[in-house]
């Protein structure tokens, strides 16, 4: 039986179920998934499953059309990767692709209908300056044109700010660590970079315990929810995958989680995949786990907290204090970012940005009025 | 008997569109527009009247809603925004572009989802069983030609999209008003009388705005598609010469995908379809001032088979 | 001719370079990379290039089509490419044609279309 006001969730872990769609029910599935960037993922499933000539055809015009812009991307990741691999290979660094680039390149099936907007790589911090330079001649440059956010990434995150490349347009971020120098947490990077995989000559992914904890890491630790639940959705893939198809992979991966100084994130991402998606995590690796659980009181106020968090930004499916719940997850995963005395004048800076929304790029063919980029949700309680 | 929108009170049609909302059908797409503002029901009562009326319809293709953000708003300063969805992805525009605003909005829809079809910036129109493909440079001219040739008896298909269908090529129509700027708005007028004019919409980013309703027949046709024909790249020269010439069609191909929404996007098969398009297509470059020259020069064409 | 001797006639020194140059040149073997597909169309008047990998579309020129068609059927060393084209067009192999094919190659190359090993 569907959940009818928050359809989405049970449709991707059970895609026959959307042969009891009526089409008033398809009206709340669509911006569900959209929202939620997981109507290329849909209509992945649907094919996957055969369900398309048993489905109506309006609906799956929408599920079509965000799939044929994830083949896209998938096409053009491949490409940018082919030219970071000549222009870090020339400076004798792999490419170490992270998340959906790895995904990608490695040919996961949670790739499939998969949206991404940028490609993250990770690089030696001592080569940085370097493969700045050498990005740099060939054609990446810093996205960002204001001089705080420049700073932002340089002096308190240690990191080179976003990259975008002036001819493809293309959007790069070079990390040299999975979590800023200032955090509480610190995951050692050359220990990743030691057990990284080759996938083509020159291009590389974590290995799979660490591309598991890094994507737990990114999720529960860097605040960012909007596509909450895709990235559970790819966490329960992954789980999937290698558990599957890895030989070691469930014996390895609560104690390299611990090794990596990672263990927390770790319990969270297999907590909310098993509660949320029904995956099902072996016995031996929860009790492994609960190291990183928190006590009683706080494991409820966080359930309470990513369970609203977790899921996709659209009304329609908003629990009551869903705004409030996301706003004190985004202030936690600043706090386990930077120190206090960086993060008050951080956070008042940004939410007096937010007022005033930043322009976008004009798209280049047809009328359209000035484009902004804002966010309308979360942020209702905090803003306005 | 089906009821039109025109059929509607005014008042009713208002009432509506500050409640449930209008179902509006407009080629294969159907949207739901909400909104509390009066010149929105105007606009839609006159120039969608031929529409048919729907109470309800299952599915919605875009739920768009125009309206100020929140009533102190609405008192003080009165600015719209434009909601797909739940998400306002322009900046807001005063309440005198309200209609504008809402057909900016309903083309951005089409341009930015629906990849299901290979997209140009064009208008399209129909003359003996072929479309007449116009892509959009800026400065070409191409919606007072658009406007000019339907008042002549051309079929419009779309003054802003060319639908071509992934699957057969053919060209797809979607029949909304045809959009007009500044000086083309006089010209049109002149040009014929009776056409048929919604708001005008002033001080906009594209200087005066006003939208002239598609004809009887247009609207009538608007579920019927169309093998290409012709693509002409329109540029209007003033006090120029009018002028069709011929141009070889590898180059009209390059043209016509800057002027696409996605042909990038579409990869090999976008590659593939605008071939088809193409290699279906006689293609020209064309360059008028004068409108009745130009009505000719197409009624020419009209008759070469393609 | 040892070396003092040949400075001597300076002409004939650049003559020899050239010639040493045309000889590692025309041994380089072109290929089109076959992981990246490319297909090509024609109206009958020029020929339009798709490359899969990048989602380039570009405009072949008339000495590019012959060169990239060949390469379509496997690799071949420089020198005997520049020549099949010629064949094809029926032009002189003559310095002109020679510095416009190594301009046609180098953009192609530039692009990724044709790679030499």
């Amino acid at each position: 039986m569907i959940n009818s006001s928050y359809p989405l969730l049970d449709v991707l872990i059970d895609p026959e179920l959307l042969r009891e769609l009526t089409l008033a029910d398809w009206n709340e599935l669509i911006p569900q998934a959209r929202h939620a960037l997981l109507l290329g993922r849909l209509h992945a499933l649907i094919v996957q499953h055969d369900l398309s000539d048993a489905l109506p055809k309006q609906p799956l015009n929408h599920t079509l059309s965000a799939y044929l812009a994830s083949e896209k991307q998938r096409a053009s990741t491949l490409w940018e990767v082919v030219k970071l691999g000549r222009a870090l290979n020339s400076l004798d660094v792999p490419v170490i692709l992270l998340k959906g680039g790895a995904y990608i390149q490695a040919e996961l099936s949670l790739s499939n209908g998969r949206l991404l907007s940028d490609i993250d790589i990770l690089v030696p911090r001592e080569k940085l300056d370097d493969i700045e330079k050498g990005l740099h001649s060939r054609g990446w440059r810093s996205s960002k044109k204001d001089d705080y956010d420049d700073r932002y990434y340089r002096e308190w995150m240690h990191e080179i700010p976003p990259l975008k490349h002036i001819t493809r347009g293309s959007f790069l971020d070079v990390h040299h660590t999975i979590l800023p120098p200032t955090a509480k947490y610190k995951p050692a990077p050359e220990k990743l970079m030691a057990a990284v995989r080759e996938v083509n000559p020159g291009v590389c992914t974590l290995a799979p315990v660490d591309m598991v904890i890094h994507s737990a890491t990114h999720l529960f630790h860097e605040g960012d929810f909007d596509h909450g639940l895709r990235d559970i959705f790819d966490l329960h893939g992954l789980l999937i995958h290698f558990g599957e198809n890895e030989s070691g992979f469930w014996d390895e991966l609560a104690p390299r989680a611990i090794e990596l100084d990672l263990i927390h994130p770790l319990y969270y991402a297999l907590h909310y995949c098993s509660l949320i998606v029904g995956t099902e995590i072996p016995k031996k690796v929860i009790t492994q786990v609960k190291h990183g659980e928190p006590n009683m009181f706080m494991s409820k106020v966080m359930d309470g907290l990513f369970m609203r968090a977790l899921r996709p930004d659209h009304p329609s499916c908003d629990l009551p204090f869903t705004g409030l719940a996301r706003w004190l997850l985004y202030i936690r995963s600043h706090y386990l970012r930077m120190p206090l005395h960086l993060l008050i004048p951080h956070l008042t800076r940004k939410a007096w940005k937010r007022r005033f929304a930043e322009t976008v790029e004009q798209p280049k063919v047809g009328d359209t009025p000035i484009m902004q980029k804002n966010k309308t949700s979360g942020w209702r309680f905090w803003v306005r | 008997m089906t009821s039109r929108i025109s059929d509607l009170h005014l008042d009713y049609l208002h009432s509506i569109l500050q409640s449930s909302g209008l179902y509006l059908k407009t080629g294969p797409f159907t949207y739901r527009i909400r909104s509390s503002v009066r010149s929105v029901a105007e606009g839609l009562h006159l120039l969608y009247g031929q529409n048919q009326f729907h109470q309800k319809m299952e599915f919605v293709d875009f739920d768009i809603r125009l309206d100020s953000p929140n009533s102190l708003r609405r008192r003080f300063r009165p600015k719209l925004d434009f909601y797909f969805d739940h998400q306002t992805p322009f900046k807001p525009l005063p309440l005198t572009q309200a209609f504008a605003f809402l057909e900016w909005g309903m083309n951005w829809c089409i341009s930015v989802h629906m990849n299901q079809y290979l997209k140009l910036h064009a208008a399209v129109l129909e003359k003996n069983g072929r479309a007449l493909v116009m892509p959009a440079a800026p400065g070409s001219g191409k919606s007072t030609l658009c406007a000019a040739l339907m008042l002549r008896g051309w079929r419009l298909l779309s003054d802003e999209h060319a639908l071509v269908s992934l699957e057969d090529n053919s060209l797809i129509p979607v029949c909304r008003p045809i959009s007009l700027k500044n000086r083309s708005i006089k010209v049109i007028k002149q040009f014929d009388s009776s056409a048929v004019f919604g708001p005008l919409c002033e001080d906009t980013h594209k200087g005066t705005v006003v939208h002239m309703k598609p004809d009887a027949q247009s609207a009538a046709l608007d579920n019927q598609s169309v093998k290409p024909g012709w693509m002409v790249f329109p540029k209007y020269v003033a006090e120029g010469d009018t002028r069709l010439t011929e141009r070889i069609k590898e180059t009209a191909f390059l043209k016509a995908g800057d002027q696409s929404f996605n042909y990038s996007l579409l990869g090999a098969q976008g590659f593939e379809v605008m071939s088809n398009l193409i290699e279906a297509s006689d293609c020209y470059n064309f360059s008028y001032s004068n409108l009745d020259e130009a009505i000719e020069t197409f009624e020419k064409l009209s008759t070469t088979a393609a | 001719m040892n070396v003092c001797q040949a400075l001597k006639f300076k002409g004939l020194i650049f003559l020899w370079l050239v010639n040493i140059k045309v000889l590692v040149v025309s041994l380089v073997l072109l290929y089109i990379p076959n992981d990246f597909e490319l297909i090509l169309k024609s109206f009958g008047n020029e020929t339009l290039l798709f490359h899969s990998a990048s989602g380039d579309t570009l405009l072949l020129g008339p000495t590019a089509i012959p060169l990239v068609t060949r390469l379509k059927d496997g690799p071949l060393e420089q020198e005997a490419l520049f020549e099949y084209v010629a064949d094809k067009l029926n032009f002189e192999v003559d310095e002109d044609f020679l510095n416009h094919m190594e301009e046609v190659l180098s953009g192609l190359m530039k692009r990724d279309i044709v790679a030499a090993q």
